[in-house]
């Protein structure tokens, strides 16, 4: 075959549009790819014409700029997508590659291009993209219902360890109760055993009045633990009135103060008047705030400062016990009464913090306290919905945080 | 002065001869003691005791029961009742209040205390 033939072979079968313009942009010569796409017969439809007769302006206007730009330069543009309007609205993408078509001198008289079809490509990219997107938006989403869940999981389990604790504490309960019985009445045959041989002249050894001053000690040492232990396990009854804090406090203040052995001691208190009433029990909160005074006291041995201070607020962010869900013990908004006792001893080991409000735990020696008063104030202040915190201060000694809601 | 009678109503038969024992000891008390509660109203109308000291937690009757059956009976009404009892917290020890209407004392009791307080339930 002849090279034309082979040329028009290969025009007229490839599925690719190709086509020769002159120097206006004028069709001289297209394929049967491109008459398709027209919806055109014969060649006569075409030839002569530009692409403004058979494409909208949104395609055909940058088309002929970039043959002009061809012909101008005479540099190619080679695989440009372009959108292909058509005036019976169809849309289609196209890869096009314009070349300047010269004649045998070099001289440009015109382009020509070749361009394929990619709008089954194109859309399967917009799908793609938009698969994508949506994929994208739905993970964020599964990870805000994952964070959800690790926050409700969490809250589940604080709430589920507080019914544990519950649960022991009222077992507990009842525990003490019974082995307070149990004890007490032996108790009560010692101290009474004690009380008698105390009178009688039964021995003339002189150790006997000690020994049995050491009985007797003993069993008042024993007799206290269990009512420290009931304290701890009788039902909560609690008688509540409008109260200002700083009533309870001052009340408190005056009767822990005999615990204050010697001079060196200085009390600082800085009470703001005018508190919010609280509804409290007056007779447990004052008990709840002479254990927390007598700690302090007794925690400064010789002497120190005793800072006793109330204030009320507004909760304006995120602490230990305030947050945004309802398992905090506030939310963040909420007016509350706070009262802080600061004392200036040598603090607690950080390790035993966490401990200080367990049932018998102690940090003095033995025999100087039941270990029951801080469990027994923290129940009390749990019963009236506060809280209640503990911690070293940065310049030594300790501080007590007491938290209400108004 | 003659000796007050006291009638002590307790199960731990330990603790009520002690403070039977205790009692006498100080030369100011005739002393009765019953460890069965249900016995406990027979024994006063035998004994006619100035003030019974009542244990409340007992087998078979508990010192509550105990003490109405007491006052219900006329021979025993103007006898003074104290209850001894175990069951009572540090702030409750504390505070000379009263259980069901009557004074109490919580064990263990010291020989002084007993007898202030016995002291003053027959003063009054």
């Amino acid at each position: 075959m002849r090279e034309r033939e082979l040329l028009h072979a290969l025009l007229d079968n490839v599925p690719d549009r190709i086509y020769f313009k002159d120097r206006e942009s004028r069709f001289v010569r297209v394929n049967s790819a491109m008459l398709k796409l027209f919806k055109l017969d014969a060649m006569e439809q075409i030839l002569g014409k530009t692409d403004f007769a058979f494409f909208t302006n949104e395609h055909a206007q940058p088309a002929f700029d970039d043959e002009k730009r061809v012909m101008l330069t005479g540099h190619p543009i080679i695989a440009k997508i372009e959108k292909e309007t058509l005036p019976d609205g169809g849309v289609g993408w196209a890869s096009t590659t314009k070349m300047p078509l010269r004649d045998r001198q070099g001289v440009i008289i015109g382009t020509f291009g070749i361009s394929r079809d990619i709008t089954e490509q194109k859309l399967a990219e917009e799908g793609l993209l938009k698969a994508n997107a949506a994929l994208a938006k739905k993970q964020e989403e599964l990870l805000t219902v994952l964070e959800d869940l690790k926050k409700a999981h969490e809250e589940l389990r604080s709430v589920q360890l507080q019914l544990i604790e519950a649960e022991k504490m009222k077992s507990i309960g009842q525990l003490a109760a019974g082995v307070a019985h149990e004890v007490k009445n032996p108790l009560a045959i010692i101290a009474m055993g004690v009380d008698y041989l105390s009178h009688e002249k039964f021995s003339s050894d002189s150790c006997v009045p000690r020994v049995l001053q050491d009985i007797c000690d003993a069993v008042k040492r024993a007799d206290a633990v269990i009512r420290g232990l009931l304290d701890f396990s009788l039902p909560g009854k609690l008688e509540v009135e409008d109260v200002n804090l700083n009533e309870i406090v001052e009340q408190a203040l005056l009767l822990a103060r005999v615990e204050i052995k010697g001079t060196g001691f200085q009390v600082v208190k800085e009470l703001q008047p005018n508190l919010p009433p609280l509804k409290l029990d007056v007779t447990k909160m004052g008990q709840a705030f002479i254990n927390i005074l007598t700690n302090a006291i007794h925690a400064m041995g010789e002497g120190g400062t005793l800072t006793v201070r109330t204030f009320a607020k507004q909760l304006t962010g995120v602490g230990p016990n305030v947050g945004d869900s309802r398992w905090e013990s506030f939310r963040v908004g909420r007016t509350i009464v706070v009262a802080e006792i600061d004392d200036s001893g040598t603090g607690i080991p950080e390790d035993k913090l966490t401990k200080v409000f367990d049932p018998f735990f102690t940090t003095k020696p033995t025999g100087s306290g039941t270990g029951l008063g801080l469990t027994v104030t923290k129940s009390i202040i749990d019963l009236h919905g506060g809280t209640v915190g503990i911690r070293n201060r940065p310049e030594g000694g300790v501080r007590v945080t007491i938290m209400f809601g108004v | 002065m003659a000796k007050k009678r006291i009638l002590i109503v307790d199960d731990e038969s330990g603790f009520t001869r002690l403070l039977k024992l205790t009692l006498e000891q100080t030369g100011k008390y005739i002393v009765c003691e019953e460890n069965d509660g249900t016995q406990a109203r027979e024994t006063a109308c035998e004994f006619k005791p100035d003030l019974i000291l009542l244990d409340i937690v007992m087998p078979k009757i508990d010192g509550g029961d105990v003490a109405s059956q007491i006052r219900a009976d006329p021979f025993l009404q103007d006898v003074r009742i104290v209850f001894l009892t175990a069951i009572v917290s540090k702030k409750e020890a504390g505070g000379g209040g009263l259980i069901g209407g009557f004074p109490f004392l919580a064990k263990p009791v010291t020989l002084e205390g007993l007898m202030q307080r016995i002291d003053e339930n027959l003063a009054a």
